[in-house]
């Protein structure tokens, strides 16, 4: 603390201070006859001073400040450069932004963490008498169900087309707390014949017309009442970039449907499991199934994140498939730092000059070898800058190829902190690379 | 490099020889420079390269204290005081001193 400020305090007057002194120091050899030994002056207040600066900040803001100059000088060398790692960091990161989309996604509703999925009989699906006794069970805060498996015949006025729907239960906007863009989600005490949208949907057949909330629109010959639009960045429950184009609410009585409930505060996964055996074996009891048993296979597994995957089954096969995909690109950065560090190397040529200045003025290696670092980082930098902003159109092309399946798939690809986080560790690892590797040596 | 006949300081003993030398009292750059030259029996020389970045280190580190005065030639000079943590340092130093002197002594004797 006391030195801090003292640094501060003496900032202003320490060069001045230092030449006075050195001056006196020589005055008073000269007058007593001491033969002066010839010291590099500039050498010797370096070494003083560097006790008493913010060294490596100051350091670092003139290496800095230094390296945008010299960057500046030679343009060809800095865009080819750029190109090349902006192609490296691009491709990689996109690659990443595409794999943690579908494999770490968080569904849109308010407490992702809270929800999990469930099992009973083997299954995660069971019809809406199951799901009521398990809500009326209070084990669980909220119990919903949305059955994916179905499609809805569409009449615009012109021609039909078939549109993939998702129906769910009465409650599912208002316990989920999903997000609205525009409108509302509906309620227990809604009609059955509302429906919400998908942003996409309303933006390709309705242009984005706000005034499309309250229209009728004609679904399997019945009238809807569209309550509501969903916003942009929609991420469903089962995740992996499903994306249906609309909600509805009505379904057969005998549907079956995938059983979703909110833990209440402070409950275990362990604490759900002993729960729902309770639960299950009643309903084995009060409304027994003559096709299966609600007390065996019973699961409660996490909805979101890495909790999900860790038990998914599908997990080992679809990690494996993007961690082959992530090397792959990691390839293709790993030429292109190769490829910079050559630059590097043809530029080295030229600046031997330079470097021999410096180290003649006393600089030395570390100091030397901090600059040419702050300047490769620089560099990185910019890439990764370019290849984040590549990275987002390429993942948004590859996201908006349509498989060929019959569910629509839609990644939404959005920056997050993590492709930040991603683009800046490759920034880094890139300088390492290009000042590190063979060729890079100077 | 010509073999020179003057030993050189070894790493860490400049410190120590400006510290005992500001026991005397305040005194400035050069005396201290002299002193420690004049008390070694002009065996040792101090240089300007080493002693200023030593001293800005030690008043940095609160070892001594720096204030601005008059020269006996009537010139500004600054005047370096060793502190109590000074003090203490020293005693330090000394005792890791006498402890490495010793034990080469002990080596080189046998």
């Amino acid at each position: 603390m006391r030195r801090l400020l003292l640094k501060f305090l003496r900032r202003r007057t320490l060069a001045e201070d230092l030449e006075t002194e050195l001056a006196f120091h020589r005055e008073m050899a000269a007058a007593n006859d001491n033969p002066i030994r010839l010291g590099n002056i500039s050498a010797i207040k370096e070494h003083a001073f560097d006790q008493w600066r913010f060294n490596f900040l100051e350091n670092l803001w003139r290496d800095f400040a230094y390296a945008v100059r010299s960057l500046f000088r030679s343009p060809g060398f800095v865009l080819s450069a750029l190109l090349s790692l902006g192609l490296g960091i691009g491709v990689n990161t996109a690659m990443f932004s595409i794999a943690t989309e579908f494999l770490l996604s968080q569904p849109s509703v308010a407490d992702a963490p809270s929800w999990v999925s469930i099992y009973l009989g083997d299954s995660n699906h069971a019809n809406q008498q199951a799901i009521d006794f398990l809500a009326q069970s209070g084990v669980f805060r909220e119990v919903v169900g949305e059955n994916w498996e179905s499609f809805s015949n569409w009449n615009d006025g012109r021609e039909t087309r078939r549109i993939f729907s998702v129906q769910t239960t009465g409650n599912y906007f208002s316990a989920l707390g999903v997000p609205v863009a525009l409108g509302r989600g509906w309620t227990s005490h809604d009609p059955a014949n509302v429906v919400v949208l998908h942003h996409r949907f309303w933006k390709k057949y309705f242009n984005g017309d706000p005034s499309v909330v309250g229209r009728l629109i004609d679904l399997d010959g019945r009238a809807y009442t569209v309550v509501g639009v969903l916003p942009e960045f929609h991420r469903t429950l089962i995740g992996y970039g499903l994306s249906p184009d609309v909600y509805l609410t009505s379904y057969l009585p005998d549907t079956l449907l995938e059983i979703y409930a909110r833990l209440k505060p402070g409950m275990s996964l362990g604490q759900a499991r002993a729960a729902l055996r309770t639960v299950a074996a009643r309903l084995d009891e009060s409304r027994p199934d003559p096709y299966k048993k609600y007390a065996s296979g019973l699961r409660v597994m996490p909805l979101a994140g890495f909790a999900r995957l860790k038990q998914e089954q599908a997990a080992t096969p679809l990690g494996l498939f993007f961690a082959v995909l992530l090397v792959l690109v990691s390839l293709v950065f790993l030429i292109a730092c190769v490829n910079v560090a050559g630059l590097l190397l043809v530029r080295a040529a030229s600046r031997r000059q330079e470097i021999a200045i410096r180290l003649s003025l006393g600089a030395s290696r570390g100091r030397l070898l901090q600059q040419l670092l702050t300047e490769s980082l620089l560099l990185s930098f910019l890439g990764a800058g370019l290849g984040f902003s590549l990275a987002q159109l390429v993942a948004k092309l590859l996201a908006a190829i349509q498989l060929p399946v019959p569910v629509p798939i839609r990644l939404q690809i959005s920056p997050d902190w993590r492709v930040v986080t991603y683009a800046a560790v490759l920034a880094i690892a890139a300088t390492f690379v290009v000042d590190c590797c063979p060729p890079g040596n100077r | 490099m010509a073999k020179s006949a003057t030993p050189t300081l070894l790493q860490g003993t400049l410190d120590l020889l400006i510290l005992h030398a500001l026991e005397r009292g305040k005194m400035h750059g050069y005396a201290i420079a002299q002193c420690i030259h004049l008390l070694s029996d002009e065996a040792l020389k101090v240089e300007e390269g080493s002693l200023y970045p030593a001293l800005y280190r030690l008043e940095l580190g609160g070892a001594i204290a720096a204030k601005w005065g008059l020269s006996e030639n009537n010139r500004k000079a600054k005047y370096y005081e060793i502190t109590k943590r000074g003090k203490k340092l020293m005693d330090e130093q000394q005792e890791i001193w006498s402890r490495l002197s010793v034990a080469v002594d002990r080596v080189l004797a046998r």
